[in-house]
């Protein structure tokens, strides 16, 4: 007996000496416990990522390239060239089987029946839905966890950080679903908000097997308003140092944004007002030195920019690299010619935000650009997924003519113009209500053209209760056809999108097919027609 | 000693002394003392008493001990009439004037002591080998007295004449001697039987008779194959109910080996690898996903590469839950334990075991390369080239069609063409011959063994270089093995030193040889006339031109894996009291693995890294490229253990077995894996600087996670307990009881929070002992049932989220971040298997005929599954409990001696003929049972690709798992030769697309697609023949495996591709293509590309790209029904003639024994004819081609001295 005690008590010094011996152990993983890992979970899951590089070719798309889940891919590359601000750019000849802009995008870009698909028809499956979505996931799970640690740790450093990442988290959540519901859903209109489809809306951090349905335009909207108004009370009176991170300044102008949406003017203005106490002011191009890019971190009109910037893999210049035959070839986009009509000559915003292409002189959009040597694009901007104080400035002139403070409206109006045109002057800007709407909403196109506006703007504009687009409005994209023995393409027509009214489905960009067939008829999309080429503009 | 004694009823023996006399007697002895018990009929007249003894030894079960003088010359004349031994032993003794004293099944024949003397007993103990033994233990039988030899092995003591002295030491048979006279010296033998019929689970040792489980033994003499360097690949056909599969015949490669089929869908399905006791790893962690596909060659090496066949006894391959239950939720697979030679006790020997192994390259001229030769490549590009056809961005020109197109185009006269033409059409590059060789590989073991009962060791040495048929393929294996294990009194103690170098070369697998072998044209050179190599042209994808020609790849790039394993192994057992010992164990072992890719500045691999060469793009401006990846596995397992055995009750008929056990292991895996350009192999490597110039995408990578270098570390830790309790009634019946509980600290598992319910509860039935006791030709029976559970958890799946934090920061953030790495998932279950097994083990006809036949079902219920959610959730797949499967099959195991004449030819020595035949079968019949998740087919998937229906990954309801589907062939487009399916027809597509629109995807699929049958095989199985006559033998091994179904190889996409490249090379198949209309009703092989619209069919263009089931026509041909063959085969796995020199001639060399040996393996192999050379391991379905499995000769040299 004595003995099987020695054992025992050998036994019992072998294992307790290495007590920690069953402790879960991992290099990497762990529990999501604390601020700081919601703070690092916020970096790595919140934001959208960056992809840096210029083109070396019209080769920027493969279709590889569009349906990458990477954080550092393209978000939304369709969204600049859906409207009337963009038309393809041909010259030369790429073969059919390359990934161009043009051959990849031009199906959305001429409103097709299946937008999402190469000039050979080879479908390629929209990554964006996907993509956004599993930002929204992990903000879902952010928010829950924000609500789990609230309270455990009362060191004010931490208390202040959490209270910023769960206003951050709410934020980005509401600044998801909008471009989500702008893109997938109906435009949010009052009168029918309460029955028109919006999409799925999944705010809770559980995972569930179950087959989703579209929420309502009005739902999605009172949650991004819902979340905006949280973000506003754990934000209030915090400014980051970067403007990668969201501060209030973000929220309020994002708020002026949804309150245009959702014709609650007066919400507009009063968000917008709020500015008056923030050190945001414009830029004026007056004085703005033209070798350096208009928009870019240092900016003092950037408020807040997430993810990448589009707009070099799309708008390509003609001569990337001439030794390898990219020298006068182009297969993407450029400015339309009614967008560039728009601008006077005594804009200053035509060499500020443009650029001709080599050898063409075609407009291509050059709002940003890095500066020589910096490889790492350090001051990078989204083109999408930015909000910049021009925009809050032109927010608040519509909501004030729309309340019919014409006055008001002009003159908040007046200081936009002021730093843009040389010589603007204030009688320049109509007095008759419905007319200043029209100027704004012109202003608004030349002013943020190439920012992810135009499209949303329009279909905005659709289903306006008080001056809707006219029925007749349509937009027309010029069509071409190649002829290989002179290396020509041709005029052969145009591709025309109809009003709102008349051709609802191709002015919403159909959820993809996997997730229809998946949720099993639960979620559906509006048929879109067959379109052709017509003849005349 | 009387029957009384035995009697638990107080007698005039006091209480104390009568316990002591049944521990002494049944402890000393476990075997039950029944057999004086047993009744017997029988009359002999005037006979010798020696015959008499016999002839009742025969008729029941016991033995004896007499002193020869006292029987010597006696008669006698006595008869019983179903009387018991014991009073039939006391009667014929009394004739004699002796007396008999029963020990358990002995019985002692003496003289009666009445009075005996005092007497002082001096001796020497010795073994076989006349060294002295000291520790014997000597005891006085009933007697108080003890005595231990010294260590010169001689001992004294005193006792009484005629007393009895029992000699006993571990691993040696008993002996009993009575006392006659005062010097008894004593020679103890080995006790051979107990190590030879004993099962090994390396938690215990089970004696044949008393295994309840269900377990193969092999031991290694019967397998042992020289031409094989690894011991997995020996066990082909070997153990009933293991499926063998091996996709590759490539140097190294490792074989997939399930074991009672696929119990997990998510999870590892390897077996589990044990060496001695202890669990061993892989030297480098593959993940579960990668090991399972079944187009995966690993030649990263297995937790056996390292292993030297030589050095191991026996393997036991342990089947049933019963059997792998104290080895937990690792071993749901199967355990696979190997035992490792011991010393022999005896003078040191010596040994030398040597093989030389050559193995054939693959030929153009084999039946397994059906590529097409010069001329008719040269055929197809006429062909081409007449008929205008459509080339596909042909960016290379080069060889004939660069020629041609010369000739059209005027760049040269008609003379220069024909020189051309005459040229490549003469050139018939053997380019199998220029990128493989005949091999030649040879291993050399020398081993040393002896010891005395008390110290026993072996010590081996082995080299083993094996050379690949694809040139620079080589692996080299140093090993070493230091086995000892001592014995003395109450202990026993064993150390084991291992330590093996690995060395292993290849070409990097991004270059693929072998792929290139078979599909590079004959009519491209490898050489110029001048001896130079010849280069043709290829593009990067900035359209730079490369010259390129294979043989410079290869000498500009290599793959090396080096490998140093080191284990150290004690394990002492000590005995607190007969029936109770304690059992500790200490194993240590560490691996390195240092794995090296490098391609130099003259590759293809770096050109395209360079791409247009600019600061901006070039990836690497400088030099070549290493990678270098080091793994460091580290080992511990500790491990106490108790043991108690006991038998109980009258004559100790109950039998009571229990063991307890804890157990600690800690498996860590450290690595460090780093990416460096800038690498020159010159001066034995070294990095040269890059220019900061290179400041865009270099720069990026150079900040990147593999350029900068990462380090890993994997960590498990796991404490478990373990018991396990038996019961056995009188040899008969027994019963056992298996548990095991275990805990382990990887992160985010439940087997934290939740006991894992892993227990097995098993039985024996001794029917020969029982019911069949009088049935003559039934020398043995037994039946054995088994019962147990077992359960499985993945990592990472907890109740709470787990972020990943990574290890870089993030530029834009200047912060660490993390990402999601697991959502939670608070509902996940223990995924469950319950298996049930039945065995019956006979041996009939007086030895002819020994076999065993098992049932077995396993069903798994919870099984985890990836199951496909919304991606509105934020992620798309997710684990679940969704399925269920089911194993079950027969394996039935036989061992035929038709012929054996081995002892018995006119009495002489020499052996006589014998022939023994052992077929072995074993059926798996696997089936997933689940009720679907998608309720109107049958997969387990929500999204499927029409990919995962084509390749087996999917699980079905109600079908086997790897179950695959073809599309249905209708025959050739009569217009232009091109395949055509139902249900894809061109002019239905309407129609079609009408019905289509209104299906799910899976019924398109099911619609489009027919079921082809499973990859995995159901039955494997194999015989073995071995004739024997003098010193020659001879054996003839045959596999088979019959069930699955394979594709055959692609010939017109993927590596095959029908878009024909000027260097591409062609099945010879293609020379049957159709080439004019009504060719259609003689082939069904398509005819060349004419329409572009085949590459682009409607099934891919919207509307139809909702349900797209296809790729283009000739993606859909080679998966069609009519590429898809049985996979049956029937294989002379080894054929091996072996000779034993003579004893005579031996000893005359100063030899104890010499023999050698020729063995061929791989030898044919009878398939389905439709293969048309296509190895049954190779699969249309893997990316590339493998290499099929090689035919091999050998010669083996062994001897002893």
């Amino acid at each position: 007996m004595k003995r099987i005690s020695i054992y025992a008590l050998l036994l019992t010094l072998l294992f307790s000496s290495c007590g920690n011996f069953l402790d879960e152990y991992s290099t990497d993983q762990r529990y999501c416990e604390t601020a700081d890992d919601l703070e690092a979970l916020m970096i790595g899951e919140g934001f959208l990522g960056f992809k840096k590089g210029l083109p070396s070719s019209q080769e920027t798309m493969s279709k590889s390239e569009l349906e990458s889940e990477a954080n550092q891919s393209l978000y939304f590359p369709w969204i600049h060239v859906v409207d009337d601000d963009a038309e393809a750019f041909l010259v030369d000849y790429v073969s059919e089987d390359q990934g161009t802009p043009y051959y990849m995008l031009n199906k959305l870009a001429n409103w097709h029946a299946d937008p999402f698909s190469s000039i050979q028809n080879i479908q390629w499956k929209d990554k964006d839905w996907t993509k956004l979505y599993k930002h929204i996931g992990a903000l879902n799970s952010i928010i829950y966890q924000a609500q789990e640690i609230k309270g455990k740790d009362n060191r004010n450093d931490k208390v202040a950080l959490l209270k910023h990442v769960n206003g951050e988290a709410h934020f980005l959540r509401a600044f998801y679903y909008f471009y989500l519901a702008n893109a997938y859903g109906l435009p949010y209109s009052t009168s029918s908000a309460s029955t028109d489809f919006c999409v799925p809306l999944k705010v809770s951090e559980v995972i569930e097997d179950k087959h989703f349905t579209r929420a309502t335009c009005e739902e999605v909207y009172q949650q991004i308003w819902n979340d905006l108004e949280v973000a506003e009370s754990e934000l209030e009176g915090y400014t980051p140092d970067m403007k990668l991170r969201v501060g209030i300044g973000a929220v309020k102008a994002f708020k002026s944004r949804v309150a245009l949406y959702m014709e609650r003017y007066q919400d507009a203005v009063d968000a917008a007002n709020a500015f008056t106490n923030l050190n945001y002011k414009l830029v004026d191009l007056k004085k703005h030195d033209i070798n350096n890019s208009f928009n870019n971190r240092n900016s003092s009109e950037i408020i807040f920019t997430t993810g990448t910037y589009n707009t070099y893999y799309i708008f390509i210049n003609d001569s990337t690299m001439q030794w390898n035959g990219y020298d006068n070839r182009a297969s993407c986009f450029k400015a339309s010619s009614s967008l560039m009509d728009n601008y006077t000559a005594s804009d200053l915003r035509l060499t500020s935000y443009f650029k001709k292409s080599t050898k063409n002189k075609a407009p291509i959009p050059n709002k940003y650009f890095p500066v020589e040597g910096d490889g790492n694009f350090t001051d990078i901007v989204s083109d999408i997924f930015s909000i910049r104080y021009a925009e809050v400035v032109l927010n608040k002139a519509e909501a004030q003519a729309m309340l019919n403070k014409t006055e008001e409206a002009r003159s908040t109006l007046q200081q936009l113009r002021d730093t843009r045109v040389i010589d603007a002057k204030l009688s320049d800007i109509p007095t008759d209500n419905q007319q200043l709407i029209e100027f704004i909403r012109n202003e608004r196109r030349m002013e943020l053209c190439f920012e992810g506006h135009r499209w949303f703007d329009l279909r905005r504009y659709s289903v306006n209760s008080k001056y809707p687009l006219q029925e007749s409005f349509s937009i027309t994209h010029p069509a071409y056809t190649y002829d290989a023995v002179a290396n020509m393409y041709y005029l052969t027509g145009y591709y025309r999108l109809e009003s709102y009214k008349k051709d609802s489905a191709a002015w919403v960009i159909p959820i993809p097919n996997t997730t229809i067939t998946f949720n099993e008829g639960t979620l559906t999309n509006l048929e879109r027609q067959t379109r052709t080429i017509i003849n005349k503009q | 000693m009387k029957k009384s004694h035995f009697s638990i009823l107080p007698g005039c023996i006091t209480k104390g002394r009568r316990l002591f006399l049944v521990l002494a007697l049944v402890c000393c002895s476990l075997h039950t003392a029944w057999s004086q018990q047993q009744r017997f009929s029988g009359t002999y007249n005037n006979v010798d008493v020696f015959h008499v003894l016999e002839s009742v030894q025969g008729k029941t079960k016991f033995t004896y001990v007499y002193n020869a003088d006292l029987l010597k010359g006696k008669k006698v004349t006595i008869s019983a009439k179903n009387e018991t031994v014991a009073s039939f032993m006391s009667r014929l003794c009394k004739q004699l004037g002796l007396e008999v004293v029963w020990d358990g099944d002995c019985a002692i024949i003496r003289k009666k002591n009445t009075n005996a003397k005092k007497i002082v007993v001096v001796g020497h103990v010795t073994d076989e080998g006349t060294e002295p033994l000291p520790g014997v233990a000597i005891t006085v039988m009933g007697k108080k007295g003890t005595a231990v030899t010294n260590s010169e092995g001689n001992y004294r003591i005193e006792v009484n004449e005629q007393d009895v002295l029992c000699f006993s030491f571990i691993g040696m048979k008993q002996k009993k001697v009575i006392v006659d006279r005062s010097n008894i010296n004593i020679v103890m033998h080995e006790n051979v039987a107990a190590l030879n019929d004993v099962i090994v689970t390396g938690y215990q040792t089970i004696d044949r008779s008393k295994l309840t489980s269900a377990v193969t033994t092999l031991k290694m003499d019967d397998i042992n194959n020289p031409g094989m360097n690894t011991i997995d690949q020996m066990l082909e056909g070997k153990v009933p109910g293991m499926i063998f599969t091996s996709n590759s015949g490539q140097l190294g490669a490792a074989p997939k080996l399930r074991i009672r089929g696929t119990s997990t869908i998510v999870g590892n399905r390897e077996p589990l690898w044990v060496l001695d006791g202890i669990v061993l790893s892989d030297p480098v962690n593959v993940d579960p996903q990668t090991i399972n596909d079944p187009d995966f060659v690993n030649l990263l090496g297995n937790a056996i590469s390292g292993l030297n066949p030589n050095d191991i006894e026996q393997i036991d391959v342990l089947k049933d839950a019963s059997a792998t239950a104290l080895y937990g939720a690792k071993a749901g697979n199967g355990v696979i334990v190997i035992t490792t030679k011991k010393g022999k006790i005896g003078k040191p020997s010596v040994s030398y075991n040597g093989s030389f192994t050559y193995t054939q390259r693959p030929r153009y001229s084999d039946n397994d390369i059906y590529m097409m030769n010069a001329a008719e490549r040269m055929d197809v590009s006429k062909e081409l080239i007449e008929r205008n056809m459509y080339y596909n961005n042909v960016t290379q020109w080069s060889g004939y069609e660069e020629a041609l197109l010369n000739y059209y185009s005027g760049k040269i006269d008609y003379q220069t063409f024909k020189e051309q033409a005459d040229y490549y059409s003469s050139i018939n590059t053997d380019w199998l011959g220029l990128l493989m060789n005949d091999s030649f590989s040879h291993n050399h073991t020398i081993s040393l063994s002896g010891g005395s009962p008390n110290i026993k060791y072996y010590a081996s040495l082995g080299y083993n270089q094996q050379n690949g048929v694809i040139k620079k393929e080589k692996n080299d294996r140093y090993s070493a093995m230091l086995n000892l294990s001592a014995n003395y009194r109450k202990f026993n103690a064993q150390f084991q030193l291992s330590a093996n170098t690995t060395e292993r070369n290849y070409t990097p697998s991004g270059i693929n040889v072998m792929d290139y072998a078979y599909n590079m044209s004959r009519t491209m050179p490898a050489y110029n006339t001048d001896g130079s190599l010849f280069y043709y042209p290829r593009v990067n994808m900035y359209g730079l031109r490369y010259n390129y020609n294979i043989l410079n790849e290869i000498a500009n790039s290599g793959d090396t894996t080096d490998g140093n394993a080191v284990s150290l192994r004690a394990q002492m057992r000590y005995e607190i009291l007969p029936c109770l010992n304690i059992d500790a164990l200490l194993a240590y072992g560490i691996q390195n693995t240092t794995h090296e890719e490098y391609y130099t500045k003259d590759t293809y691999y770096i050109f395209n890294l360079r791409s247009d060469q600019s600061f901006r793009n070039d990836m690497c401006p400088v030099g070549g490229q290493l990678k270098r990846e080091e793994t460091r596995n580290t080992d511990y397992t500790a491990r106490l253990q108790a043991n108690f055995m006991k038998t109980l009750g009258t004559n100790g008929s109950h039998l009571i077995t229990a063991s307890a056990g804890i157990e600690a292991k800690s498996t860590e895996y450290k690595g460090f894996n780093i990416t460096r350009r800038g690498y020159f192999t010159e001066f034995g490597g070294y990095f040269d600087q890059i220019p900061t110039d290179y400041n865009m995408y270099y720069a990026q990578f150079m900040s990147s996670k593999e350029g900068l270098g990462h380090r890993t570390r994997l960590l498990t830790n796991e404490l478990a307990w373990y018991a396990t309790a038996g019961y056995g009634y009188k040899d008969t019946y027994l019963l056992n009881v298996h548990i095991r509980g275990e805990r382990s600290n990887l992160f985010g598992t439940r087997a934290n929070e939740e006991f894992s319910p892993i227990w097995a509860l098993s039985g024996r039935w001794n029917m020969k002992k029982d019911i069949l006791k009088n049935t003559t030709w039934v020398d043995d029976a037994s039946l054995r049932l088994s019962w147990g559970w077992q359960g499985n958890m993945l990592p990472g799946q907890t109740a709470r989220m787990i972020i990943q934090a990574s290890q870089l920061t993030s530029y834009d953030f200047n912060e660490n971040y993390a990402t999601i790495y697991k959502y939670p998932n608070p509902d996940l279950k223990w995924e469950k298997t319950a298996s049930y097994n039945a065995g019956l083990d006979f041996v009939l006809l007086n030895n002819k005929i020994r076999g065993t036949v098992s049932y077995f079902y396993k069903h798994t219920t919870d099984a985890f599954l990836t199951k496909t959610v919304s991606e509105i959730n934020g992620i798309n797949q997710y684990v679940v409990n969704g399925g269920t499967l089911d194993n079950q099959g027969i394996e039935v195991s036989l061992s035929f001696t038709p012929i054996n004449n081995a002892t018995n030819v006119g009495g002489t020595s020499k052996r006589g003929f014998v022939w023994r035949i052992d077929p072995q079968i074993g059926e798996v019949i696997n089936k997933v049972v689940n009720r679907a998740i998608n309720n109107k087919t049958n997969t387990l998937h929500d999204v499927v690709t029409y990919n995962d229906y084509l390749n087996g990954s999917l699980e079905f309801a109600g079908k086997p798992i790897g179950t695959f589907y073809s599309y249905k062939f209708k025959g050739l487009d009569p217009q232009n030769g091109s395949p055509m399916f139902y249900g894809t027809e061109e002019e239905n597509k309407t129609e079609l697309m009408a019905k289509y629109a209104n299906m799910t995807k899976e019924e398109v699929f099911e619609d489009v697609m027919e079921e082809s049958g499973s990859r995995e095989p159901y039955i494997q199985g194999s015989i073995n023949n071995y004739f024997g006559w003098r010193n020659f033998g001879l054996s003839l091994n045959f596999t088979y495996s019959l069930g699955n179904k394979i594709r055959l190889m692609k010939i017109a996409s993927g590596y095959a591709t029908n878009i024909i490249y000027p260097q591409q090379n062609l099945r010879k198949e293609y020379v049957q293509r159709w080439r004019r209309p009504g060719d259609e009703a003689y082939t069904n092989i398509p005819g060349l590309v004419v329409d572009q619209n085949n590459i682009t069919p409607w099934w891919q263009q919207y509307p139809a790209t909702a349900y797209t089931f296809g790729g283009n026509i000739y993606e859909m041909y080679d998966n069609s029904n009519i590429r898809v063959v049985s996979g049956d085969y029937l294989k002379l796995q080894s054929l091996s003639f072996r000779y034993n020199f003579d004893d005579k001639l031996v000893r005359k060399f100063g030899l104890q024994s010499m023999y050698i040996s020729l063995t061929g393996n791989n030898l044919f192999t009878i398939c389905c004819k439709e293969l048309k050379g296509q190895d049954p391991t190779q699969n249309g379905t893997t990316p590339s081609i493998n290499l099929s499995t090689r035919p091999t000769y050998t010669l083996n040299i062994n001897l002893t001295i």
